[in-house]
């Protein structure tokens, strides 16, 4: 971390995002940690960490331990940033990976709604009510090509998340009823084949988004289906985001088609979907039920399914994919990295391991070990423990120590 | 009467994706072909295990973390260990074009690529027996 902020003071940049979901309570510790070592105060700039570690299960796969495990620790960060840190940002709930693993626009909505709903309640029984914390949060969605649906479907949340909030949770503040959106293009709408075309998907998608009403934007770059990014592609990426920010105009009206009976008919049946899950996951017992019982996991293995028997039929077309494809592919300049990378990464940690105070670590894990295992918030051991320098890997450990190691088994098809 | 081919997908490393490796089991299913996938966060210690208990005649295996090269050579020189070496591998995954021939040097018997269509896929493991030395 501190090798990562050399010379970047933490106070120089006004806002980091983190894309940390199981790692959540990991990454707030050492923001905090930094922040005391180079004598800087928390309040002074922004962190917007995702923390939401329940989707993890559903569809990212990088948990270290239990559903329960993780969503006392993310419960953890967020009860602890609102007493704390109320300037960052501690939870953002995904509809993002689900869509990227195959879902529909409404169960991208709807799953992470549910999942929000369970932090929302898990918060009352804390003591917290919603306005203690909820404008800070942000929401990862993603978006396909169809403009109009997704137009329509950031509408569609914009409302029922306002609704949710004002009217089930009972918040006066309208900022908790202001969804903050972070939106990333997503990669799974863009192809390997021709790949320079993938700019207008972006530009699209870039649209698309705008028109529905979020407020920060991340677009792949043309390259995704190869490598992470280039400084080149990157930088298209950039541009793309520019020019419809400044050449525009779209940016200066707040829900440009508001009115159009298109949109206002699709975001409609939109919101009617969204909520007939919500009821639908209710009565399963909620976000953590139906995860473990596999039910977002089936229904977005069920529409991956069908959107790939759409494309083996050509019911759905994909330019350069299923149709108009040529023969001739353009070669993409390949991201140039370190082979040594991993042997110096490794080499590193064995040189930290020898050079702290191992004592200090052992203690520190304990610390962490009693704190998981009782009821206080777990937050303060952790920062503890990444002062000592504890790894993430073993802050891991004893984190499936307490709470057990989450297996799936072997499935026959 | 024929016997029907058997193959195990697998998710080596850390890598957590798995849209991929579930859509090609059940689409290999719906073409009568035996498949058992593995699940996420596999060694090839434990894939290779898998597959010559499960008595397959191909490993799959997925990979969007770049570990390909490192992956495909440990799960092959596995093989050769167990002398199970007539277990054919296959794969996919993000895997630049320069690597595809290397890795069919190292003895990949077949890549695909992104946007790699399912019913070549289907093709090719339903010929599995074919590729047999």
């Amino acid at each position: 971390m501190e090798k990562l902020f050399e010379g970047i003071p933490l106070n120089s940049v006004s806002m980091f995002i983190c894309v940390a979901m199981s790692t959540g309570p990991i990454i707030l510790a050492l923001f905090l940690a930094l922040a005391e070592k180079t004598g800087i105060d928390p309040k002074k700039f922004g962190l917007i960490l995702t923390n939401e570690s329940l989707m993890e299960f559903a569809c990212r796969g990088t948990q270290f331990t239990t559903p329960d495990g993780h969503f006392r620790l993310s419960a953890d960060v967020v009860e602890y940033c609102a007493k704390n840190y109320p300037n960052f940002s501690p939870l953002q709930i995904c509809g993002y990976h689900a869509r990227e693993a195959g879902c529909t626009a409404i169960q991208e909505l709807a799953f992470p709604l549910a999942n929000c709903i369970a932090y929302v309640q898990e918060m009352g029984k804390r003591g917290l009510s919603i306005d203690d914390y909820a404008s800070g949060f942000t929401w990862l969605f993603s978006a396909s090509l169809d403009l109009f649906e997704e137009v329509a479907k950031f509408r569609a949340f914009r409302k029922i998340w306002a609704s949710l909030a004002k009217n089930r949770f009972g918040a006066k503040n309208p900022k908790t009823m202001q969804a903050r959106i972070v939106f990333y293009s997503g990669g799974s709408n863009l192809t390997r084949h021709q790949p320079y075309i993938n700019i207008a998907r972006t530009t699209i998608q870039g649209l698309a988004a705008a028109l529905g009403g979020i407020q920060i934007m991340h677009l792949s770059s043309y390259d995704e289906a190869y490598q992470t990014p280039t400084q080149e592609s990157g930088t298209i990426a950039v541009r793309i985001q520019q020019i419809l920010g400044h050449e525009t105009g779209i940016t200066k009206t707040i829900d440009p088609l508001a009115g159009s009976y298109y949109v206002e008919t699709l975001t409609k049946q939109i919101e009617k979907g969204v909520y007939e899950y919500l009821e639908k996951i209710e009565k399963m017992g909620g976000a953590i039920k139906a995860i473990e019982q596999g039910f977002y996991q089936s229904e977005i293995a069920e529409q991956a399914y069908r959107y790939n028997k759409e494309m083996e039929t050509k019911e759905r077309i994909k330019v350069g994919l299923n149709e108009f494809l040529m023969d001739q592919d353009v070669k993409v300049a390949p991201l140039k990295y370190d082979p040594d990378a991993e042997k110096k990464a490794i080499e590193a940690v064995k040189q930290l391991r020898k050079a702290r105070d191992n004592s200090k670590v052992a203690q520190a894990l304990e610390n962490c070990r009693r704190t998981l295992k009782g009821t206080e918030n777990a937050i303060p051991s952790l920062i503890e423990a990444v002062k000592a320098y504890a790894t993430v890997g073993e802050i891991g450990s004893v984190m499936r120590e307490v709470y057990g190691t989450y297996e799936e088994g072997k499935v026959r098809f | 009467m024929q016997r029907r081919i058997r193959v195990l997908i697998g998710k080596p490393g850390l890598d957590g994706h798995d849209r991929g490796a579930k859509l090609i089991s059940r689409v290999l299913a719906d073409a009568g072909i035996e498949v058992v996938y593995t699940g996420k966060f596999q060694t090839p210690e434990q894939i290779v295990g898998a597959a010559i208990q499960e008595d397959v005649d191909g490993i799959g295996l997925s990979i969007l973390s770049g570990s390909h090269m490192t992956m495909f050579s440990k799960v092959i020189d596995l093989l050769k260990e167990k002398k199970a070496e007539d277990i054919v591998v296959f794969g996919g995954g993000i895997i630049m074009p320069d690597d595809i021939p290397p890795l069919e040097k190292m003895g990949v018997d077949k890549i695909f690529p992104p946007d790699s269509q399912t019913s070549k896929i289907v093709e090719y493991v339903k010929n599995i027996p074919s590729r047999w030395k």
